[in-house]
C-alpha cells in the first residue's frame, strides 16, 4: 500500500504524539507511585526489595547509594562517585543513631571520618521513609549547612532508579533551594546557628554539625530540648568550649 | 547482640565517663546525666590504624604534615584543649615545651619549709569556694653573679568545692576541710574578695553581718580584704608579660604552678600540694566574645569571661598583693633628690622638700618622718583636733 507524503507526515506525527503521551503517562504514574504495568506478584517483589534496601541506614548507605568526593582525581579514582565506605565503625555509628532509647546522640570524632555524611544519610533515609518528617540542620554558617543538604541530595540522587521511584520528590532536585531537601512530604532544611533560631520550629530531628565550633551552641541545645525534638544529634571534632566540657562533664555551676 | 549493644550493657557496670570499647577506635561512655557519648578515633579506619602497615604510613605522612603537634592532637586525637584555642593562657599552657617550664609535674617536688606562705580565697555557695596557697622563696643572692634573685612564686595547694549532691558547700564543712591544708597556719596573709567583709547578710537580730564573720565563727584563719587591682586585663598582663615574660626565649618563669594530677574536669576537694583545678580554670580562661553588632560600635573586649574563675580570682589576689610595691621611705626619696647638689643648694632643697612632706601630712608633729605602714594611722588633718572631743 502506497502512502502519500501527507499521510506519512500524519502517521509520523501520530507516532510522536503517542510516544509523548506514553512518556507523560509514565511520569504521571511515577508521580502517583502507581505502576500499572506491574503484576501483583511483581509489586510484592518490588516492595520487598525496597523494604530490604531501606531496612537500616547501614545497608542503605553502603549498598544502595553513593558518596561524592571532589578530590577523586587526586586519589586516582575513575569517578567522583564512590560507594559509601564500609569501614568497621560505620555500622555501630548507624546503630547508635538509630537507637531510639535516647533522644540525644553525642558524637566526638577525629577529622575526616565521614561522620557528617553518615549522619546526613541517617536523616535522609528517615525523611524518605516517614512522611512529614522535619529535620533541621545547624552548623557554624549557613553555607556549611547547605553542604550538609547537598550531601542529602547527593545520597538521594545516587540511589537506583527503582528506589528513587519509590520515594518521589515533590520538586526536582535542581529546582529545590540549596537550603532544603524535600522528599515526599518530608523536609530537611538549614537554619542559622545561635540563640533563638530554633524557636517556633517543632522538628522531629536536629542535626548540629561541628557543635564545638558553633557560638551559643549551649543555649541552642537547650532550646532544641525544650522544643520537644525527638532526635538531636550533636557531632563535632575537638575544640575548646562548651561541647567538650559538656560531653566530659567538665562543667560546674556558673560564676 | 551487636558490639554496640554489648558495650552499652557494660556501661551499667562502670563509673560515669568510663570509656568502653565498641570496636577498635570507637568507644562509648556515659555522662553523669545518663546520656551516652560516642567517640570515633581515626584508628577505627583500618587504613589509618597505626598498628597496621598501611596505617603506620598514613600516620607518619599525616602527622608530619601538621604544623604543630598540638594541632594534630586537637584535630585527630580529639584533645580539645591541646592548642589552647582562644584561651588567654593557651599560648603557654597549650604548648608542651612551655607547659613543662611553668608547671611542676615532678611527683617528688615539695616546697622548701623555710619559704613564706600566702594565700588567696574566693567564697562561693552555688559557685565554687576556692582557696589557693602560694610559696614565696626568701630573698637570696645569686651565688654566681652576686645579684639579688628575682622574686618567684610557687602556687602549690588548693581547696576547691562547689555544691554537689554529696556536698552542700556550707562554710562550716568547708572550713573543716580547709584547716587541713598544710602550712596555711603560718601564712603571712590570706587575701579574700572584699565583698565578704561587707555587712550585707541579714540576721534575725536585726543588724546585718558579713560572711567573714561566719568564717571567723568556724575558726577559719584570719583573712583580709584584697585591695589591689581587680582588672582581668591587668591580671593577664601580669602573668603573660611579667611572671612568664620571655620564657619562650629561654628565660626562667617566675610563676610556677605545681600540678602532678592535671584533669579535664574539676576535681573538687583539698589538694594539699597540687593545683589541678587552677590549671583547669587557666586552660579555659577566655576573653569575652562580642557580637558583630557590638563590634560595630565598640572595640573588642579584653575582659575575661566571668565563668570558672574561682581560683583565678585568688591567684589575682596573690599576685596583686605581692606585686604592690612596698612604699619607699620619704627620707630615701629626699636623699635621692638632693644627692649630687652642692653644699649650699643641698640643705636648702632638703628643707623645702621636708616642708612639702610636712604639708602633705607625712611628718609627725615633732618633725620626724611618719612610718609608711603603721598599724594604727591617725590623720591629724581630718580629726577633731587634740583639744576637741568628738561629738
Amino acid at each position: 500500500m502506497q502512502y502519500t507524503d501527507a499521510q506519512l507526515r500524519q502517521i509520523h506525527l501520530a507516532a510522536l504524539a503517542a510516544h509523548a503521551l506514553e512518556q507523560q503517562q509514565e511520569e504521571f504514574d511515577r508521580a502517583r507511585r502507581t505502576d500499572n504495568k506491574l503484576s501483583d506478584t511483581e509489586k510484592r517483589e518490588q516492595a520487598e526489595k525496597i523494604r530490604e534496601a531501606t531496612a537500616d541506614t547501614y545497608t542503605w548507605l553502603t549498598r544502595y547509594t553513593k558518596t561524592f568526593n571532589p578530590h577523586w582525581k587526586d586519589h586516582g579514582w575513575e569517578s567522583p562517585y564512590r560507594a559509601f565506605p564500609s569501614w568497621p565503625f560505620v555500622r555501630p555509628l548507624c546503630e547508635y543513631l538509630e537507637d531510639d532509647s535516647e533522644r540525644v546522640k553525642l558524637i566526638e570524632k577525629s577529622r575526616d571520618m565521614m561522620a557528617t555524611w553518615t549522619i546526613a544519610g541517617y536523616f535522609t533515609l528517615q525523611c524518605q521513609l516517614v512522611a512529614e518528617r522535619e529535620v533541621i540542620v545547624q552548623t557554624m554558617t549557613d553555607e556549611k549547612g547547605f553542604e550538609v543538604i547537598s550531601y542529602a541530595k547527593h545520597l538521594y540522587a545516587s540511589q537506583p532508579q527503582w528506589l528513587r521511584d519509590a520515594f518521589p520528590l515533590p520538586k526536582p532536585l535542581d529546582k529545590q533551594p540549596s537550603s532544603e531537601f524535600r522528599v515526599g512530604t518530608s523536609v530537611m532544611h538549614v537554619i542559622p546557628s545561635g540563640i533563638g533560631k530554633i524557636r517556633s520550629y517543632h522538628p522531629w530531628g536536629i542535626f548540629s554539625d561541628e557543635t564545638a565550633f558553633q557560638p551559643e551552641a549551649e543555649v541552642a541545645y537547650d532550646e532544641a530540648r525544650a522544643s520537644g525534638v525527638r532526635k538531636i544529634v550533636l557531632n563535632s571534632t575537638a575544640n575548646a568550649g562548651w561541647y567538650y566540657d559538656f560531653t566530659n562533664d567538665a562543667t560546674m555551676a556558673r560564676a | 547482640m551487636t558490639n554496640l549493644e554489648t558495650a552499652i550493657r557494660k556501661l551499667d557496670d562502670v563509673p560515669d565517663q568510663t570509656r568502653v570499647e565498641v570496636i577498635r577506635g570507637v568507644n562509648i561512655r556515659r555522662k553523669k546525666n545518663g546520656l551516652t557519648v560516642m567517640a570515633l578515633h581515626y584508628s577505627a579506619i583500618p587504613d589509618r590504624d597505626p598498628e597496621t602497615e598501611k596505617g603506620a604510613a598514613w600516620y607518619a605522612k599525616e602527622n608530619g604534615g601538621y604544623a604543630s603537634q598540638s594541632m594534630w592532637k586537637k584535630e585527630q586525637e580529639m584533645d580539645a584543649y591541646a592548642t589552647g584555642g582562644e584561651a588567654v593562657f593557651g599560648s603557654v599552657l597549650g604548648n608542651p615545651r612551655l607547659y613543662e617550664l611553668v608547671v611542676i609535674s615532678d611527683p617528688f617536688w615539695y616546697p622548701d619549709p623555710r619559704w613564706d606562705v600566702v594565700a588567696g580565697f574566693d567564697h562561693g555557695v552555688t559557685n565554687a569556694t576556692g582557696l589557693l596557697k602560694a610559696y614565696i622563696p626568701r630573698e637570696a643572692l645569686d651565688p654566681r653573679t652576686g645579684e639579688k634573685m628575682p622574686l618567684e612564686i610557687y602556687i602549690c595547694g588548693e581547696f576547691y568545692r562547689y555544691r554537689t549532691d554529696e556536698w552542700s558547700n556550707n562554710v562550716d564543712e568547708n572550713v573543716v576541710e580547709m584547716k587541713q591544708m598544710p602550712d596555711l597556719d603560718r601564712a603571712r596573709w590570706i587575701k579574700a574578695d572584699p565583698s565578704i567583709f561587707y555587712d550585707a547578710v541579714a540576721t534575725d537580730k536585726g543588724a546585718p553581718t558579713n560572711i567573714y564573720q561566719t568564717y571567723k565563727k568556724n575558726n577559719m584563719w584570719p583573712m583580709s580584704g584584697y585591695d589591689g587591682i581587680r582588672s582581668d586585663v591587668t591580671f593577664v598582663e601580669w602573668i603573660m608579660s611579667d611572671w612568664w615574660k620571655g620564657i619562650a626565649g629561654g628565660r626562667k618563669p617566675r610563676l610556677h604552678i605545681v600540678c602532678r594530677n592535671p584533669s579535664d574536669r574539676p576535681q573538687p576537694g583539698l589538694h594539699p600540694f597540687d593545683c589541678p583545678n587552677l590549671l583547669w580554670e587557666m586552660k579555659r580562661a577566655k576573653r569575652v566574645q562580642m557580637t558583630s553588632r557590638q563590634l560595630l560600635t565598640k572595640n573588642a573586649s579584653e575582659a575575661l569571661v566571668n565563668k570558672n574563675n574561682h581560683l583565678l580570682d585568688p591567684l589575682k589576689q596573690i599576685l596583686g598583693t605581692v606585686r604592690n610595691p612596698t612604699a619607699i621611705p620619704s627620707e630615701e626619696i629626699i636623699a635621692g633628690q638632693i644627692e649630687g647638689l652642692d653644699m649650699f643648694t643641698g640643705p636648702m632643697r632638703g628643707r623645702f622638700l621636708m616642708s612639702a612632706e610636712a604639708l602633705g601630712g607625712k611628718l609627725n608633729l615633732d618633725g620626724t618622718l611618719k612610718k609608711p605602714k603603721s598599724p594604727l594611722r591617725i590623720d591629724m588633718r581630718k580629726g577633731p583636733g587634740c583639744l576637741q572631743r568628738p561629738r
